[in-house]
């Protein structure tokens, strides 16, 4: 972690720089003027300068009206006596001027700056800078009016004479840090505010930082009171409301302390009664300061609460270093150093501003209160990043475990189909040899006996044979996997007895629906059972009946598929032995197959019907 | 066939038994001058090689080889018939032999008693065609998802004519020749034709699909396929 100490060295060398660059009038020739006389001018804004027979008294400057005349509001009359200013363009330089001056020599106004109009345009923290004429004498007297009102620090910072080109820089130098720089940083507190405290208040888990945000938006509004020298508001309840603005600040940094350590040291319990006491504080320094109904009225309560107001920022402080102590981490250390060097500069400003004496030193603590804020809102940044990568991780790894599921549910499909395969596999080999040893084996045994017995012709045997073909081939047919329609089965079936009809002078007819519709695909179960049934009846019909014809059909009846078998032979009786275990098998496979097997048999007429069910029902692959 | 001169039938026929039978029975038939017969696809090729028959028996599973390779080889000569000897008549085989370039098939059963008939039907129509074929064939018409290196079959000029389609389409119904001529109002003899036809175009055209359907259907059954 060096990033920190490159940023603090830094730091260090630029403030340094800024010290070096500082412009020094004194070093260019200039002279500090550093007693005037002064005469008190009342509050109406004199129009003619005082005659030199005035009550002018001798005074030291700087001249700070809350030390010289507390709770005075009006003007007061600066007298200088200039030195020798042999120079192309004599100027004037105020450092310190509260709030609004006009310059006058020789009994005429030479310039002014704001409104000098009480209420007076809030410049207190604006140095000025006047051009003399040219040619002015050594010993000429300067009048400056300055307007002012308490609580201000209004009066006269010693004043600087001299050449333009000695005190420009030094003017420039100290009305950019004052206005431009302070306004600068307003910028970025709020700006950093608003985006702490959004952040803090849709993030349930850094809730801590919208207190903080809170703070700083506060803060940087409160320091507008550097920068706005008109405000819209009544001038008193403007500048309470900046010093409700410090309290407020102080109430809301002191929760923010609280619950950041809370939430950044599990082991840390802070009071409990803090947040509610901040809470009655800032109501109490809003009601107090809200409801002053003039300057002096103002100061009514000031002292206690700001010490109340300093005690929580000292507690606030504390907080932050004690919490870097317990956790030791980099970014916590950078709030906690930070913080004391924001207490210091606090410290050092409120005693510039409690000083009744002295008058024109700089603030420090708008922009001591930046490299703290920024050492907070880049933990939260960090944090954010943090979860934003987490969020990225973890993103990145789901989905990679979502792949490594989906790889392994899809192994394991394939697992299982390998295994449903291989079953469906095992099944049709366990019905194919089932079939094959009911009707192949059944005829071979039969062809086998045929052959050795002495009696039984070659005709009979060959006929043996030729079921024994007539078998396999109807087996063979039913495994095709692309012929499982009725039609097909049946229209191969036709083929192959076709010939043994016709060997014997017989006719086979076939009689197909021209309109058949969707034909439902069976399984090869099915199929085999379909073959083998209507197999069976032509058979029946080829060797038993004595038909001259014989014919196949398939039709549709409604939703229906029917296969029929007739011929004109002299018919069966189903109550015969062989017969009816003939048409026993048949009507197993039937019912297999989800359908009925009916027939109708008389001499001259027998049919064999064989309704299968709807396509939706048939037992299919 | 007397007005034809003699034939010369070359016999591929591993099987003892077979093979002796099926010789006798060509030297029996009338037509057929001289028969040559070997076992083995090496013999076949060496005889090929300086032989011109014009009849061709092969079976297709043979110890060295595959049938298919004697087929390729007959079919280069216009003029000779290439028949499978089948012992069903099964289907995935003659697809794959017609493919080849066999112009029918003859199923090894007792009807080859009379092989000279069968050598007459097949002079003039070529093989019965089986439901189960014309059906293939009528899918293989119709669907031209083929495989990259085979050219689609009904892309730009249709294979089949419409007519040869009505007969194939009847008999896939499982219709004998006669019933399809009936059926579409023509002779038996035209429907033999048409049979013929599609046999030759179907051996002509469609060699690398089916080749490539043959040996897909032998590996969805767990058989090796035709190289």
């Amino acid at each position: 972690m060096r990033a920190p100490w490159i940023v603090l060295g830094l730091a260090i060398v630029g403030v340094v720089v800024l010290w070096l660059a500082q412009p020094d009038p004194g070093r260019a020739g200039a002279r500090a003027l550093v007693t005037a006389d002064v005469l008190e001018a009342g509050r109406v804004h004199p129009s003619q300068p005082p005659t030199a027979d005035a009550a002018w008294l001798p005074a030291p400057l700087p001249d700070n009206w809350d030390g010289r005349r507390p709770g005075y509001e009006g003007f007061v009359w600066y007298r200088l006596t200039l030195p020798a200013l042999d120079v192309a363009r004599p100027t004037l330089y105020l450092p310190g001027v509260g709030m609004n001056a006009e310059l006058w020599l020789d009994g005429q106004r030479v310039g002014s700056f704001g409104r000098m109009d009480l209420p007076a345009t809030r410049h207190f923290y604006t140095p000025l800078l006047f051009e003399l004429p040219v040619g002015v004498q050594a010993g000429a007297q300067a009048w400056l009016l300055v307007a002012g009102v308490p609580g201000y620090r209004n009066g006269l910072a010693p004043v600087w004479v001299g050449a333009h080109e000695a005190l420009y820089p030094a003017w420039r130098w100290r009305a950019f840090w004052q206005n431009q720089g302070t306004l600068v940083t307003v910028v970025l507190n709020v700006g950093i505010g608003l985006y702490v405290l959004l952040i803090g208040l849709r993030e349930r888990s850094q809730r801590a930082y919208a207190w903080f945000g809170a703070a700083v938006i506060v803060w940087g509004l409160r320091d507008l009171n550097y920068v706005v020298t008109e405000p819209p508001l009544p001038d008193l309840a403007w500048a309470q409301l900046v010093v409700v603005g410090s309290a407020w600040f102080t109430a809301l940094f002191a929760v923010f302390a609280l619950r950041f350590s809370e939430a950044q040291d599990a082991a840390y319990r802070g009071p409990r009664w803090l947040p509610a006491a901040v809470g009655v504080y800032m109501a109490i320094t809003a009601v107090n300061f809200l409801s002053a109904t003039d300057y002096a009225d103002s100061k009514v309560g000031f002292a206690p609460l700001a010490t109340i107001g300093m005690a929580l920022m000292a507690w606030s402080q504390w907080r932050l270093m004690h919490l870097a102590w317990r956790v030791r981490q980099t970014e916590l250390v950078a709030i906690a150093a930070t913080a004391v060097l924001y207490f210091v500069l606090l410290v050092r400003d409120f005693g510039i501003m409690t000083d009744t004496l002295s008058l024109g030193e700089y603030f420090l603590r708008q922009y001591a209160a930046l490299p703290l804020f920024i050492a907070i809102s880049a933990t939260l940044a960090r944090r954010y990043l943090g979860a934003l990568r987490e969020a990225r991780e973890a993103a990145a790894s789901l989905t990679q475990r979502v792949q490594e599921q989906a790889q392994r549910l899809e192994e394991s499909y394939a697992r299982l189909r390998a295994v449903e395969t291989e079953q469906t596999l095992a099944q049709e080999r366990a019905r194919l040899m089932g079939d094959l040893h009911d009707s192949l084996g059944l005829h071979l045994v039969t062809a086998l006996r045929q052959a050795r017995s002495a009696q039984a012709s070659p005709a009979a045997l060959a006929d043996t044979l030729q079921d024994c073909l007539d078998d396999l081939r109807v087996a063979i047919d039913s495994l095709d996997f692309r012929e499982r329609d009725p039609l097909a089965l049946l229209g191969s079936l036709r083929f192959r007895m076709a010939p043994r009809f016709e060997s014997l002078g017989l006719r086979l007819d076939w009689h197909v629906d021209t309109d058949l519709g969707e034909l439902p695909e069976l399984s090869a179960d099915a199929s085999l059972d379909l073959l083998r049934i209507v197999q069976e009846a032509l058979t029946n019909a080829l060797k038993h009946s004595g038909a001259q014809r014989v014919g196949m059909g398939l039709r549709r009846v409604g939703a229906r598929l029917v296969v029929e078998v007739g011929d004109d032979g002299r018919g069966f009786d189903a109550a015969s032995a062989s017969t009816g275990r003939g048409l026993g098998h048949m009507q197993q496979r039937a019912s297999r197959l989800g359908g009925t097997l009916t027939w109708d048999s008389r001499p001259g007429r027998t049919v064999l019907r064989l309704v299968l069910p709807d396509a939706g029902a048939v037992p299919t692959r | 066939m007397t007005d034809r001169p003699a034939d010369s039938v070359l016999l591929v026929e591993d099987d003892t038994h077979t093979r002796e039978w099926l010789v006798a029975l060509l030297h029996r038939t009338q037509g057929v001058d001289r028969v040559h017969a070997c076992a083995t696809l090496s013999a076949a090729r060496d005889w090929l090689h300086e032989h011109v028959p014009d009849i061709v028996l092969t079976d297709l599973g043979l110890p060295d080889g595959s049938g298919l390779e004697v087929i390729r080889l007959a079919a280069r000569h216009p003029a000779c018939e290439v028949l499978v000897l089948s012992i069903f008549g099964d289907e995935a085989h003659v697809l794959a032999a017609i493919d080849a370039g066999a112009t029918g098939y003859l199923v090894k059963d007792g009807s080859l008693d009379t092989i000279e008939d069968h050598l007459a039907c097949l002079r003039s129509g070529g093989s019965p065609l089986s439901p189960s074929i014309a059906r293939t064939l009528i899918r293989r018409t119709r669907s031209p998802v083929a495989p990259d290196e085979a050219p689609p079959l009904a892309a730009a000029e249709p294979l089949l004519s419409q007519r040869e389609l009505d007969v194939l389409t009847g008999i896939g119904k499982g219709f004998s020749y006669g019933e399809v001529a009936d059926m579409l109002g023509m002779s038996t003899n035209t429907v033999r034709t048409h049979v013929r036809n599609l046999y030759r175009k179907l051996a002509v055209n469609s060699r690398a699909e089916a080749l490539y359907e043959y040996n897909l259907r032998m590996a969805q059954t767990g058989r090796l396929p035709i190289r």
